[in-house]
């Protein structure tokens, strides 16, 4: 391969970069500007905000949401598998066993340490 | 359909990754089912005899070489020897903790586990024909390291070093996959011998995104093997880190990543040596210079160590550079004669050291009269110091030796003088020890006493037979390392 061969991802760029330089310019040109308070809140749709986003909240919402991602992405790996099982046979199903037990190991780690324990 | 697949996956060839997985996850297991508190002594016993079986199917596989997984990773003698020497250290390093731990306050099952994990990692790396298995490797290293040199929760340093090291280590993660990004650009594939191939066919004309590539790759190798100007993680990250871990850290990942480097810059980016050889003499003469200056102005024994640690791997690199066989087996023989010293001169750091929930510590003053306070422990010291130095008879002496008389069969004299003048430099600091254990007087009063673990010292006596067994008959381990690069070329 040569640079050259990268022109296409080159032009690709300058269209994406391109594409959202103009549509912020224009609608910041051509768009028309009503000001008011509603405008200017978080919520344009009229929703009343409560107190400050940057408030110290617990750490347990991170672990929730790291714990939806590692059963989120099994479910990622599972559907194509599910779909192609009959295809895949034994080593499909044998390679899938061991992703579900070292997920199930991992599971029974987080219980027991009361990652899901909310009080 | 996929019965070819499988047949040519030769899953058997990385038995021992199989069975260090299973491993971790009885490990995790037993953890779990421990009683809360009480799990590290199971899990320390379940984590030894694992290893023991990682051991045994590395030697049963010993004569199954070649390439597994469509040529994703290697299995050659290479391998075979870092995967014994990683998990041998790794051995050592659980062996000793558990005791260390409960001083250190972090007596949780998950420092075994972490540093299983990091075995993992460091294996994947140590046979990684292909650049995303290798990312895959280090990562997984890194990720573990991260949490093992936090692991001291309460202390300021320990997490100091930690994010220190996560912040870096996760941008260099960036370059090193920005690398990989480029050589596939140019070259077509992340596959080793594929990108040999390349390069062997275009070497005069190279295109200019090879060689962002390729720097940006030996900038993330740099990193993680602490060369200037790459270096100013580590000093802190050593310090604030358990001293197990900085014993570990020193010495396993250290050697995987430097496994690694052979591997890619020999195989890889074999035919680039010419290009790569003046970037790489200025690293080799920074790291040997910068890191023993600096380690000259310290007052604490645990970062001496650091510091020395990264001109150690200055000298390594002094012997990557001669891009031959006699060089590559003077970093296997240098890493596990490091690995050694490094360990058994941790050990007494721990053993001396005054009060371990101390911020600093690891005072020279602790050693104050040593030699006559406790005359085993201040000589097993003097024998770590000594080979650290590089004095014969010390195995130290012929790691030094090997690395500059391969430096200089390649030519690269002016190299060969500058780190022997640097070891010269480096006597300062190590004989400091020596001179604060037999020639200063005790101070009774500020005498600690000392700590004492009997699987520590049965570690620092192997130690010290080893490096004076080493020091005067260093050739079967040279064979050995010769042997071991022999197919990599």
């Amino acid at each position: 391969m040569t640079p050259n061969d990268f022109l296409p991802v080159l032009i690709t760029f300058f269209v994406v970069g391109g594409f959202a330089g103009i549509t912020l310019i224009a609608t910041h040109i051509l768009g028309p500007k009503r000001y008011s308070k509603e405008k200017h809140d978080i919520y344009e749709c009229g929703l009343d905000y409560i107190g400050d986003s940057r408030k110290p909240f617990s750490v347990k919402f991170y672990l929730v949401a790291v714990l939806f991602v590692i059963f989120d992405l099994e479910v990622v790996f599972m559907y194509p598998w599910a779909v192609n099982f009959r295809h895949l046979g034994l080593f499909g199903f044998v390679s899938m066993g061991i992703f579900l037990v070292i997920l199930t190991v991992g599971l029974l780690y987080e219980w027991k340490k009361g990652a899901l324990e909310w009080e | 359909m996929f019965d070819n697949l499988i047949a040519g996956m030769h899953v058997g060839r990385i038995l021992p990754e199989i069975v260090l997985v299973g491993v971790v996850l009885l490990a995790i297991l037993t953890d779990v089912i421990s009683p809360r508190g009480k799990s590290t002594g199971p899990v320390r016993l379940v984590s030894l005899a694992g290893l023991i079986g990682v051991l045994v199917a590395t030697i049963l596989k010993k004569d199954d070489f070649g390439q597994a997984f469509g040529g994703m990773v290697m299995i050659d003698g290479f391998t075979f020897f870092f995967r014994v020497v990683l998990t041998f250290i790794t051995f050592i390093i659980i062996y000793v903790s558990e005791k260390y731990i409960g001083l250190a306050k972090i007596r949780i099952a998950e420092y075994y586990l972490m540093l299983l994990l990091a075995l993992f990692g460091m294996m994947l790396m140590v046979m990684a024909n292909d650049l995303l298995i290798l990312f895959l490797g280090i990562e997984t290293m890194s990720i573990c390291l991260y949490t093992l040199v936090g692991m001291s929760r309460h202390k300021a340093s320990s997490n100091e070093g930690a994010l220190k090291y996560f912040l870096l280590g996760a941008f260099t993660t960036g370059f090193f996959v920005y690398g990989i990004a480029l050589i596939y650009g140019s070259t077509g594939s992340t596959n080793l011998t594929d990108i040999m191939v390349y390069f062997r066919t275009v070497n005069t004309a190279m295109p200019v995104i090879a060689w962002a590539g390729v720097g940006l790759i030996l900038i993330a190798f740099a990193f993680k093997t602490s060369l200037v100007p790459f270096h100013w993680w580590s000093p802190d990250a050593y310090e604030g880190a358990p001293t197990t871990i900085t014993a570990f850290m020193s010495t396993a990942p250290k050697a995987a990543a430097f496994a690694a480097f052979i591997r890619v810059f020999y195989v890889g980016f074999g035919d680039l040596s010419s290009g790569l050889e003046p970037v790489l003499w200025w690293i080799a003469v920074l790291t040997m210079t910068v890191g023993n200056l600096i380690a000259l102005r310290q007052d604490s024994v645990k970062r001496m160590l650091a510091f020395s640690s990264i001109t150690h791997a200055g000298y390594l690199v002094v012997a990557l550079l001669t891009w031959e066989q006699m060089g590559a087996s003077a970093i296997l023989f240098y890493l596990v004669v490091y690995a050694i010293m490094n360990i058994g001169a941790f050990l007494v750091a721990i053993a001396v050291n005054r009060d371990e929930s101390d911020e600093k510590g690891y005072s020279y003053e602790d050693y104050r009269g040593l030699g006559f306070r406790k005359p085993i422990l201040a000589f097993a010291m003097m024998i770590f110091m000594l080979s650290l130095t590089g004095i014969p008879p010390t195995a130290g002496f012929f790691g030094k030796y090997y690395i500059f008389s391969a430096a200089v069969k390649s030519g690269f004299v002016g190299l060969a003088v500058i780190g022997v003048l640097n070891s010269a430099v480096s006597v300062y600091y190590y004989l400091r020890v020596i001179i604060m254990m037999y020639l200063k007087e005790r101070d009774e009063e500020k005498e600690a006493p000392i700590f004492w673990a009997g699987e520590m010292v049965s570690i620092m006596f192997i130690c010290v037979v080893l490096v004076i067994v080493i020091g005067i008959k260093p050739d079967w381990l040279l064979s050995i390392a010769q042997a071991s690069v022999s197919g990599l070329m």
